[in-house]
């Protein structure tokens, strides 16, 4: 990292405005300035009068209709009778205003798009009337940016008065004051920019000039059910906003956090498109394995982001520590990620267009044997089983083996056929004849399966407001093929957010969102499945049936070869029909009410409505045995849906108020919530023929599935939060909430979570405002407490199961009954307890800006199927079973590198996280999981933690003594039973004197050592290029998968890692690399280290070089071009799979042939106009 | 009225309205209960059956009769078991031992909610399938925790191992209760639930293993002996005149006492036992002459020890080809591959393979229809002619052994049988039936040690194992259970 630290820098340049600071002021003051400008466009609007003789009262209302603006004035002051006369062909109407009232003594101004008609007050001086005649100062003078333009309607008054005016759209004011208030001050107040003070002492005319507030002053964070100056934030809170989301193609909400946020941390775990992105915000602070924050999209709670578009956010905000979140009270505890969705802003319609295409490959491939390095390796093996066998050399010819063979072999055996041989092949290694032949073919599945899959989006939306009314619509068409055969993703979306202004007091708005995503395509992830076949089979097919080895003509590649039996993993992926569709209606109806000054009420109705279905269907010519199946007979066909939906009713009562140098900010509030979900699953296998997927009950001759299911729950709350400022310098905050969910028992239905903070704005204090370097410096101290109830829905009560037998000579179906689960009726919430340190320091006018935060989350009484006596009857039970600690520190720096001509900002966030399991229940007993019990939840460990033998190299012969046979059998060091030379060498754990199941340890664990992300920007001329880097460092990933191409089997029929051929221990003369076993090892079974590797990497995820089209700017308000590289390059040690980040499987600890993550190139536009 | 609005709406009891206080409340949901616990033998929600786990995996497969004849899957806890090398962490011995608590449960929960007197024979029934599960307990954990009903985890976890007596003391009373509430036989839509001769017959099983190794009952034999005479006319009455057609879905419920049921195709209520009889390709149809293709193989290369295959070939003994195949075809003949098809040379017992390839209602390989036999005609012939033996009347026995013998090809004996003959007809009658290595337990620590160490000896100079030695007489407490609890010693040098 470069921070330009140079003392030198030029004030000027801090002071320009930059293209981040423009759109955070559109952002966030948006309404304010939209309403000023829109004024000054009044004021600037041509206008053509023609009066004679007319009241003032009528000309006015001419003008009103003309110019569509409205005139203020109050009948005492401002004599309306009066006669004017006015001729103007097509003037500003600023001028004809200028005519008509300046010279009538009447002065006008700008105020809330209307025009208020005032005395002048330097003429009230000179006038007859004269009351005050001697008293007035008159004060003139100007206010300007930086730059010298003129700044319209800025608020001038003189401090601890009313007394005030605002300035022109020249940026002119002209304000009289009393004489004695002429030592006071003159404070120039407008939004956007930072408040000024000057003493009047004497002097009448000023120049002020006003500079841009700073961004983080002005920046108003969303925290629960509100919002909040950033400055006056006394939690932990990370945001994002629009920007960064809009300027670089994103297809799901979570990846724009990838990176960005200190103490957030987001893993692509697969490429699948369409798929769930991981996020966790500090650290996972439940074992129940639903680490993931609470989503709450415009103050709705929702399960998933997979059905909003990312172009509709306009910010992200997410709640890291449990002060922030503990409003959120019992989902709180894994942070809450706050979503906001764009308004429109005031001003006449802004139509948005964005559209992107794009290209995406697999970031790579894994290095298993090639077609030739499988014919060389299954020789190293078969000559190896000859020696072995025979004691005779390797290099005898097959010729010669064979006819050794045929020597041995009983009368009337023959060795010749291919067949025949085969039944020999280990015994005497034999080739396989087709070998060097035209009777196989190469083929590399991974490039099979693997494809450039082109990507598409286009959005649009017009968006705006006027004083009755505030609109954005959007649509959405996203579109995208998978870099994996057969596999895409679409998603239709529109959003509707609109609000009405009823009267002063009643402001009505609805949200409409609904989606729709279709994932095509079959699993491609785990076990078995496409990704996982394509490494494990060899590169060779029978000639001529290519991809389609193994479906109806072509059987596949037999005897060396996998099996007949086998079908290609391009054929598993393509034509293994699969359909995911995912439609979801968000909708929220909000209406405020303002009871007096300050005091609001807000009802919320937020209703969420999801089906999900998925059909597959996976036809008889397509499975290994269709040859000796009639079509249709082997098909499978199957659908599931699942119907969900939410309902939410939430009431909050909101009051303000500032007095003097306190100001209070009251919330009140309760809600509802309640959740529903029916499934229904049905599938048949066997059908009359390959014709369709549909099927009925006269169709079709077993039923798989056929079920219906449904569950429901529901949490009800009050909550209610204080926060407090004086003198905008000491800050505290305390809320509570008390939920009541139905999936605990009657008696430990409710939980309280309590949470409280304070917050000192040091550089509000005098003594800090005399240092120059430095600004925004605020200390936050927190701690809050915020709980976890996602487990299923009746884990308290005793439910009954169906169980069925068979009785009777016909063999009947019985109905029978279990007792499923243990009650427990003292279940009750998951809570965690977070106590944050932060500080929050501006350097150098902010140019650096620094966030560290320091936390300690302790999550106590963790909710878990938890392991019982099995003696019950039950071997598990949801329990609260134990406490987990997060320790760990954020850190957020921002700097501005240089102003101009090039602008080069940098962002900068590390996240450490330290977690730990502190007890368990059962006397701590350890808690094992996963694919052979690999997975261990230890006290004293983190979670998700590695058990595995330590594999610390590999066994020679002279780790061995050799027998009266003269083998090497006979170990020095300690051996699992059975090892041989080049089997794995475990370390004695225990120290027993041999190797058993006792020898296994903690070997790893997934977690980082810590995470970082880092985005450089660069602004020059109409130019803008970011670099996003990010990284982890520390943490292994256990490759599961590796127990199919990556173990010593001693089937050589399938796939390896190419370091089975060259790394491997052949003999004691070919050891190899002294890591990589025999694969003829003896014992292969175990679950060991060598399947662990680090999960470190560097990735550049990001490039995007956009460019501003200067040409068409009168047309367009904005239109940029832009190209973007994502996962533009990746230094990882991670070897047998696609992926470091790819831990999909058991507890997400570890990969099994994970979808590859998509090296994707795109280029687009965005245009506003 | 708020409130109470509020409080209902999070009272949510689950849609299903099944909770366990709600069931037991008429005479069919106490029917269903009594199936539940049952049902816990079969596939119950898992891949395997209680005969796969129990009398296969952790029996024969560590009996004399099987060996390994190449490691071939990474299925570590069967290696174990048959290497010797079995580990408190055993996934496999911990599903037995939790599958056995769970009929405990069922029984336990059933009898519970229903009082004396009311659904007697449901009540019975419980009370068989609890002693059943505690016998099984008994012989292979040794002492465990004794609970009569439900219990949650905070009370069970203090219980201590009672003591062998106690627990064998529950289950002659809980058998005599079956035995007195049952009718002898149940036939028609009611074959396969127990009945008084199935109580008694278990309960002669359960004195002649009280009777051996560890607990030694000298007056287990007597008690034997007049418990099986008691009922040796009904089961003569059930004898099957033709060895092989024991185990054929025709003749089910026919001649056996108590099995366990299988169907094939429905849902999770098939056997998984054949699935497990040799290891081959993990996809396609390993034996196609055998089974329709949807069928594939599990576990381990287990195949059957070559002297038996010797011995019962010389003596042209019947029970050989019902229960084992020497070899299979690796193709189904067709006019074009007489001559490439190759045969396979593999001994494995195939006892309880449906050879039907023609059979699409066989959905998987774990979803054969043939039933196991727990209890079955030959094994109260031969336990009470083990009875009297040990009682001094081997010459009353000879009627048992020789109708067994005769009907396995063989002939009658010469003369009054002896222990000798007992354990020849036990081992060859009972092949794939997981009795075996009970039976070397019973008939004491020297000679199961000696046998099982003389084979292994043998055999796994291939594989790599261990020798027996005592503590392989019981199987570890899981450790996982352990782990819930501090008052409990693991079984001997585990």
């Amino acid at each position: 990292m470069n921070f330009n630290l140079k003392v030198s820098i030029d004030l000027r340049y801090i002071m320009r405005i930059t293209l981040s600071h423009l759109i955070l002021f559109f952002v966030f003051t948006g309404v304010t300035y939209a309403s000023s400008s829109k004024a000054q466009g009044v004021l600037n609007t041509n206008i053509s009068v023609n009066v004679a003789d007319m009241s003032l009262r009528d000309a006015l209302k001419l003008i009103e209709k003309t110019a569509n603006t409205k005139f203020v004035y109050s009948n005492t002051l401002i004599n309306a009778s009066q006669k004017v006369s006015i001729h103007a062909d097509s003037e500003k109407l600023a001028d004809v205003l200028q005519k008509l009232l300046t010279d009538n003594g009447i002065a006008f101004e700008l105020f809330n798009q209307q025009i208020v008609l005032s005395k002048a007050k330097t003429v009230v001086a000179t006038t007859t009337e004269g009351k005050t005649a001697v008293a007035d100062v008159v004060l003139t003078g100007k206010v300007t940016d930086d730059k010298g333009e003129g700044l319209p309607g800025v608020s001038i008054k003189v401090s601890g008065t009313t007394i005030g005016t605002t300035s022109n759209s020249t940026g002119n004011f002209t304000l009289s004051i009393p004489a004695d208030k002429a030592n006071g001050k003159l404070q120039f107040i407008y939004i956007g920019f930072e408040t000024q003070e000057i003493a009047i002492a004497g002097k009448t005319t000023f120049s002020v000039k006003l500079l841009e507030e700073r961004k983080s002053l002005s920046e108003v964070v969303v925290i629960g059910y509100g919002t909040q100056k950033r400055s006056n934030v006394t939690g932990s809170i990370a945001r994002l906003t629009a920007e960064a989301i809009d300027e670089r193609p994103i297809t799901r909400v979570e990846q724009a956090l990838q990176g960005q946020m200190a103490g957030v941390t987001v893993r692509s775990t697969s490429g699948s498109p369409g798929s769930d992105l991981v996020v966790n915000v500090r650290g996972a602070a439940s074992l129940s394995g639903s680490a993931t924050p609470l989503y709450i999209v415009d103050g709705v709670p929702l399960d998933n982001m997979s059905g909003i578009n990312p172009s509709d956010i306009e910010s992200i905000d997410v709640l890291k520590d449990a002060s922030s979140a503990a409003i959120y009270g019992a989902r709180g505890s894994n942070g809450v990620v706050l979503i906001t969705t764009k308004r429109g802003k005031t001003g006449k319609p802004v139509f948005s267009l964005s559209a992107y295409t794009a290209v995406a490959n697999a970031e790579r491939k894994v290095d298993v044997m090639s077609s030739d390095e499988w014919i060389d390796f299954n020789k190293k093996y078969l000559d190896r089983l000859w020696v072995n066998a025979t004691k005779q050399s390797a290099s005898v010819s097959q010729a010669d083996r064979i006819a050794y063979a045929q020597s041995l072999a009983p009368a009337g055996t023959v060795y010749q056929t291919r067949d025949q041989l085969l039944t020999i092949k280990n015994a005497y290694g034999i080739y396989d004849p087709y070998w060097g032949t035209s009777a196989i073919e190469k083929i590399d599945w991974q490039d099979e399966l693997l494809r450039s899959a082109p990507v598409n989006d286009l959005q649009l939306s017009v968006a705006g407001a006027t004083d009755q009314i505030n609109y954005s619509i959007s649509g959405g068409a996203f579109n995208q093929k998978g870099i994996v055969v057969g596999s895409g993703f679409n998603r239709y979306s529109f959003r509707t957010n609109v609000e009405a202004k009823l009267s002063d007091r009643v402001k009505v708005g609805l949200s409409l969102a609904p989606s729709i995503g279709t994932t095509t395509g079959t699993n491609v992830d785990g076990k078995d499945n496409a990704v996982s076949r394509g490494l494990s089979f060899p590169g060779w097919v029978l000639a001529g049936s290519g991809n389609m080895a193994g479906a109806d003509p072509y059987k596949y590649y037999d005897g060396w070869g996998p099996g007949a039996n086998n079908v290609s993993p391009y054929v598993q992926a393509v034509y293994n029909d699969r359909k995911i569709s995912d439609f979801r209606l968000n909708t929220a109806l909000n209406t405020t009410v303002k009871i007096i000054d300050g005091l609001n009420f807000n009802g919320l109705i937020g209703w969420n409505y999801r089906n999900n279905s998925q059909r597959t269907y996976s036809p008889t010519w397509i499975q290994g045995t269709w040859n000796t199946a009639t079509p249709g007979s082997l098909s499978t066909s199957r659908k599931q849906g699942t119907f969900s939906n939410s309902l939410l009713y939430q009431a909050t009562l909101n009051y303000n108020k500032e007095i003097g140098d306190h100001s209070i900010d009251v919330l009140v509030g309760a809600t509802q919530e309640t959740f529903k979900d029916e499934t229904s699953d049905q599938g048949y296998t066997g059908f009359p023929n390959d014709k369709t997927f549909i099927f009925d009950i006269t169709r079709g001759t077993t039923i798989n599935q056929n079920s219906i299911y449904a569950s429901s729950n529901a949490i009800q709350s009050l909550f209610g939060r204080v926060q407090y400022a004086y003198k905008n310098r000491y800050l505290l905050s305390a809320s509570m909430r008390r939920d009541g969910s139905s999936k605990f028992g009657p008696n430990n239905r409710w939980g309280s979570f309590p949470a409280i903070s304070v917050g000192w704005k040091i550089s509000e204090e005098d003594f800090a405002k005399q240092l120059e370097w430095l600004s925004t410096t605020k200390l936050r101290v927190s701690w809050g407490q915020a709980g976890n109830d996602r487990i299923g829905s009746s884990n308290f009560l005793s439910n009954m199961a169906a169980l069925n037998y068979v009785f009777g000579e016909t063999q009947t179906i019985n109905n029978g009954f279990v007792v499923s689960n243990i009650a427990n009726t003292k279940l009750h919430w998951e809570k965690t307890d977070s106590y944050n340190f932060g500080l929050d320091l501006g350097l150098l006018k902010d140019r650096i800006t620094l966030s560290a935060d320091l936390y300690y989350k302790k999550t106590s009484d963790l909710l878990l199927l938890a392991p019982v006596s099995l003696t019950t009857g039950f071997s598990t039970m949801y329990n609260n079973i134990g406490n987990l600690d997060n320790k760990g520190f954020d850190l957020q720096v921002n700097t501005v590198n240089f102003v101009a001509p090039i602008k080069w900002s940098t962002s900068f966030n590390i996240s450490v996280n330290r977690n730990k399991i502190t007890s368990l229940t059962n006397s701590n007993a350890d808690i094992k999981l996963g694919q052979g019990n690999t997975v261990i939840q230890r006290v004293g460990y983190p979670i998700n933690s590695y058990y595995l033998l330590d594999a610390v190299g590999v066994l020679r012969q002279n780790d061995f003594t050799q027998d009266a046979s003269g083998n090497y059998t006979v170990p020095k060091i300690p051996i699992y039973s059975g090892q041989k030379p080049g089997d794995t060498k475990y370390r004695d754990a225990n120290g027993d004197g041999k190797i058993d199941a006792n020898d296994y340890v903690v070997a790893g664990n997934y977690q980082p050592k810590f995470e970082w992300g880092m985005t450089n920007t660069v602004y020059y001329k109409n130019w803008d290029l970011s670099v996003l880097v990010q990284g982890r460092v520390g943490g292994d990933l256990l490759s599961i998968g590796s127990r199919g191409w990556n173990r010593a089997t001693g089937d050589t029929r399938y796939n390896y890692m190419e370091s089975w051929l060259n790394k491997a221990y052949w003999s004691e003369e070919d050891p190899g690399d002294g890591k990589v076993p025999a694969f003829f090892s003896a014992v292969t079974s175990q679950y060991d280290t060598n399947w662990l590797y680090s999960a470190s990497y560097l990735r550049i995820k990001n490039i995007t070089l956009g460019y501003n089209l200067p040409v068409l700017k009168k047309a367009f308000n904005k239109i940029r071009l832009y190209a973007s590289c994502d996962n533009v390059f990746l230094w990882d040690s991670y070897y047998p799979g696609y992926s470091p980040e790819a831990a999909t499987q058991d507890n997400a600890s570890a990969d099994w042939g994970s979808y590859p993550l998509a090296r994707t190139i795109s280029f687009g536009l965005s245009a506003k106009f | 009225m708020a409130l109470q609005s509020c409080k209902k709406t999070i009272d949510i009891q689950p849609i299903e309205n099944n909770t366990s206080g709600q069931f037991y409340s008429n005479e069919i949901e106490v029917r269903q209960a009594a199936n539940g616990i049952y049902a816990r033998l079969g596939r119950n929600g898992t891949n395997t059956d209680f005969a796969t786990d129990y009398f296969f995996l952790a029996s024969e497969n560590r009996s004399d009769l099987v060996y390994l004849g190449g490691e071939t899957n990474a299925q570590n806890d069967q290696l174990d078991l048959r290497k010797y090398l079995l580990t408190s962490n055993s996934g496999i011995v911990s599903s037995i031992f939790a599958r056995l608590y769970q009929m405990i449960k069922e029984a336990n929960n059933l009898l519970y909610f229903t009082k004396e007197g009311e659904y007697m024979r449901y009540r019975a029934e419980a009370k068989f399938l609890r002693a059943y599960a505690y016998s099984e307990l008994a012989r292979s954990f040794g002492p465990t925790a004794l609970i009569t009903q439900p219990i949650e985890n905070r009370d069970a976890i203090l219980l201590p191992r009672a003591p062998l007596p106690e627990i064998y003391a529950l289950i002659v009373e809980d058998l005599n209760y079956a035995a007195a509430n049952l009718q002898k036989i149940y036939t028609g839509a009611d074959a396969g639930r127990v009945g008084s001769v199935a109580a008694k017959a278990l309960l002669g099983q359960v004195y002649m293993t009280m009777a051996g190794y560890p607990l030694n009952d000298a007056t287990a034999y007597a008690k034997a002996e007049t418990t099986f005479s008691g009922i040796i006319t009904d089961v003569t009455a059930r004898f099957g005149p033709v060895y092989a057609d024991l185990f054929t879905l025709a003749n089910e419920n026919k001649y056996d006492l108590f099995s366990i049921q299988f169907v094939s195709g429905a849902s999770n209520l098939g056997s998984s036992l054949p699935g497990y009889i040799t290891s081959s390709a993990s996809s396609g149809s390993p034996y196609p002459e055998w089974v329709f293709n949807s069928y594939t193989t599990q576990g381990q290369d287990i195949r059957v020890d070559t002297l038996l295959i010797k011995e019962m070939k010389l003596s042209k003994d019947l029970r050989f080809k019902a229960s084992i195949d020497t070899g299979f075809y690796n193709a189904v003949l067709t006019s074009s591959n007489a001559n490439t098809r190759t045969f396979v040379l593999k001994n494995i017992i195939t006892k309880f393979l449906e050879k039907d390839n023609t059979n699409s209602k066989i959905k998987a390989w774990n979803d054969f229809p043939r039933n196991f036999p727990i209890i079955r005609d030959a094994d109260v012939y031969l336990l009470y002619a083990e009875a009297l033996i040990q009682n001094g009347k081997a010459s009353q026995a000879k009627e048992y052994v020789d109708k067994i013998r005769i009907r396995a090809g063989i002939g009658a004996l010469a003369a009054a049988p002896t222990m000798a003959d007992i354990k020849r007809e036990r081992k060859f009658e009972f092949i794939g039936e997981g009795r075996r290595y009970f039976d070397l337990v019973r008939w004491g620590e020297a000679e199961a040690i000696s046998t099982l160490s003389a084979f292994a000896t043998h055999y796994h100079s291939k594989t790599n194992g261990q020798l027996p030695t005592k503590r392989d007489l019981l199987l570890p407490i899981p450790q996982s259970e352990l782990n819930t609890r501090n008052n409990w010693q693991q079984n001997f040098n585990y």
